[in-house]
């Protein structure tokens, strides 16, 4: 496995702030799960692959609907793995690649809107999603693997999360 | 704007848009795109609040104008209001349909009208007996009289006052309507109807009626014109006064302004402004138990006191209690009577009358009368007798607000009665079995009454009214075949009548300026029981 190269340089870059648990930087698949940051940690900036993997997380897993007034955000996901009763895999499977081609197309969307929002970086755009396996190791859990591949492709430094921005 | 959920998705994606683009703006470095935390958790939960912000300032610019109140159906009395106030003025309050009922029982047996007494009449209306108090009901010594109804004692009869339940002209209804007396414990009922119209009732302003009314109320207040008098007269805040179904004011001038020629010279001069109301939709009628005089053979002469004919318009009936049945509005039902006018008022009122001329008070706070009743069969040095008066009911009490020390002087404003045209109506319709000649004699009778200072009744009224009634056409052409005839008594002040008929009566043909017979002062009055029509069926 390679080593990737880090910084923490924030010059030229728009920022969000972390929620879920912070990427490890390697080259290759890691778990990431929707599991919100520590209670009592400082709060930190993202930028990069950190918040485009955190954006892929929020609008996959957002009921489409549930947000008031903008219904269009989000996807069917949560509600068809609820509806499956966490039993039929093939089910789960082509509800989790329909929900993530949906998510993929609204985070595009935006993407490509460079005058609302500015322009969004090689390495905070979504390329594609692939998915590897799905799978129900046991009652109420469903393990989703995807590759998710940015703009930047191997090209890429990743930006650890800091406190304060350093520019 | 109770709730945030009642802003509109389309007010909230443009909030969003001002200010994304204001955060933008300021901090170019924030991700703002859908997805994002600052988006999701920080912008979207202030563009929900920036828009129900938006819709309660768009609220609050919409009930500072009336008119956008107006046409506002969830538009509350008090945010109207609170426009109103800017103009001094408020909603005018809806007012109670008033009137007398008359309860025939079989027997002389005394019983009591509880304070919770009340009578529904059609359409579910109910009508309280008026006053808060229980009242008993007896030949002698009762709070109201129980009256003998005829020679033979077959009934006897109360007259008890009522007044709607709630406001509003819906509440209204002619004399002789049948009321239901409910659970009310009275021993040999026979039956309970209106004994005069109950009428007077009308429903509050609503906002779009004030909208018409504010220019008149705002350009025009105050002694400088006819319509300001009127706007004084009727603006709730400067005395919540009462609806004027019409007005009529006579000022410096005016061929009927009678005051301001009471001079030497005769010459008219400014200052005297007499007001005279229509305080009534339908004519409304009092019944006084006086005690007469034996004056002369078969004639008795009574004294009404000012205070007993406030708003006098004319006597329409005399009765003695002894065998008059007095439970009838109609002519036909009265002994024949003359009635003489006088001055009945304070000698430091600062009215300027003339205590010799009754055109200058007749039909306000400081007439009183000399009623002599004639062909009378009884013979006793005194007898009791009941006199139905038609008058125009608050007359009193506006005067009296007026003449408040803390209002007077601002000029000699006397308000006065309309002087009454009594109308009979003779009428030939074509119609089916279906029509109803019962209702159609109110509804031309209410056509009638519904008029103002107008001048002159034409037959169309009359005419409109009995096609509205169900009549399929009504015979016009010369009074002899059946065709349509007005024909109008004018009570003087003299004591005598001036007749008019045709098929329109013009007070213009009969005007005369000392007997109080002009258009400006007078109004036409009718009853169902002064209008006859012929049915002939439909071919």
């Amino acid at each position: 496995m390679a080593s990737v190269q880090s910084t923490s340089d924030y010059t030229g870059r728009s920022v969000d702030i972390e929620l879920l648990q912070t990427a490890v930087p390697r080259d290759g698949l890691q778990s990431l799960g929707i599991t919100m940051v520590d209670g009592g940690v400082v709060s930190r900036a993202i930028t990069g692959a950190q918040k485009m993997l955190q954006r892929y997380m929020l609008a996959i897993f957002t009921p489409a609907g549930e947000v008031w007034r903008d219904a269009d955000f989000g996807t069917e996901l949560v509600a068809s793995v609820m509806s499956s009763g966490g039993r039929a895999l093939g089910s789960i499977e082509q509800a989790f690649a329909f929900a993530s081609a949906d998510a993929v197309d609204q985070l595009v969307r935006d993407d490509a809107d460079e005058t609302t929002y500015g322009p969004a970086l090689p390495d905070e755009r979504i390329a594609s999603v692939r998915i590897l396996g799905v799978s129900i190791p046991g009652p109420g859990i469903v393990n989703a693997r995807v590759r998710i591949t940015s703009h930047a492709g191997e090209q890429f430094v990743f930006v650890v999360p800091v406190t304060a921005p350093k520019r | 704007m109770t709730s945030i959920l009642d802003v509109d998705e389309a007010a909230v994606t443009a909030s969003e848009a001002v200010l994304l683009a204001a955060l933008r703006a300021a901090y170019p470095s924030m991700d703002l795109r859908r997805g994002t935390v600052l988006r999701e958790l920080l912008l979207r939960p202030m563009a929900q609040l920036h828009a129900r912000a938006g819709a309660s300032l768009d609220e609050l610019v919409a009930s500072k104008s009336i008119t956008t109140l107006a046409a506002d159906p969830a538009a509350t009395a008090e945010s109207v209001n609170a426009v109103l106030a800017n103009f001094a003025t408020s909603l005018r309050e809806g007012t109670k349909s008033r009137g007398a009922v008359i309860i025939r029982v079989a027997a002389p047996d005394p019983f009591t009208l509880s304070a919770g007494f009340a009578l529904t009449g059609p359409n579910g209306a109910v009508y309280a007996m008026s006053g808060a108090a229980s009242r008993r009901v007896a030949v002698d010594g009762a709070d109201i009289a129980l009256v003998r109804g005829d020679a033979s004692g077959a009934y006897y009869y109360a007259i008890v006052d009522v007044v709607s339940t709630l406001p509003g002209s819906a509440y209204d209804v002619p004399a002789g309507t049948a009321l239901a007396a409910g659970t009310a414990q009275i021993p040999g009922l026979i039956s309970v109807e209106a004994y005069t119209s109950i009428g007077g009732g009308r429903a509050a302003e609503t906002a779009a009626e004030a909208v018409v009314r504010l220019p008149v109320t705002i350009s025009a207040r105050g002694p400088v014109s006819a319509a300001g008098i009127e706007a004084v007269l009727t603006d709730p805040l400067h005395g919540n006064l009462y609806e004027l179904n019409a007005i009529s004011v006579v000022g410096a001038g005016a061929v009927m302004q009678r005051r301001g020629r009471k001079n030497a010279l005769g010459i008219a001069v400014p200052g005297r402004v007499d007001a005279y109301l229509r305080t009534y939709g339908a004519p409304e009628y009092v019944v006084l138990r006086k005690v007469g005089t034996r004056s002369g053979a078969h004639e008795y002469t009574l004294r009404l006191a000012a205070t007993d004919i406030p708003g006098f318009m004319h006597i329409a009936a005399v009765t003695t209690t002894a065998t008059g049945t007095a439970t009838s509005l109609v002519a036909g039902g009265s002994l024949p009577f003359s009635f003489t006018p006088y001055y009945d008022g304070t000698e430091n009122t600062f009215h300027d009358i003339a205590q010799d001329d009754p055109s200058t008070y007749v039909g306000s706070v400081y007439q009183g009368g000399t009623l002599t009743a004639l062909d009378v069969v009884e013979d006793a040095a005194e007898l009791s007798f009941n006199v139905v008066v038609c008058v125009a009911p608050r007359v009193a009490e506006m005067q009296a607000y007026l003449d408040d020390a803390s209002r007077r002087p601002f000029y000699d404003l006397l308000l006065r009665a309309p002087r009454p045209v009594l109308v009979d109506v003779a009428a030939t319709v074509r119609a089916t079995a279906a029509f109803d000649v019962s209702k159609a004699r109110a509804r031309v009778a209410d056509a009638v009454n519904a008029t103002g200072f107008i001048g002159t009744l034409d037959g169309g009224v009359v005419m409109r009214a009995l096609l509205e009634s169900g009549a399929q056409s009504v015979t016009l052409g010369p009074a002899g075949a059946g065709g349509l005839v007005l024909r109008a008594d004018i009570p003087l002040l003299s004591g005598g009548v001036t007749r008019v008929s045709g098929q329109a009566i013009r007070l213009d043909t009969v005007t005369d300026a000392e007997q109080l017979v002009h258009g400006s002062v007078c109004t036409f009055i009718s009853s169902p029981d002064r209008v006859s029509i012929t049915v002939r069926g439909v071919q």
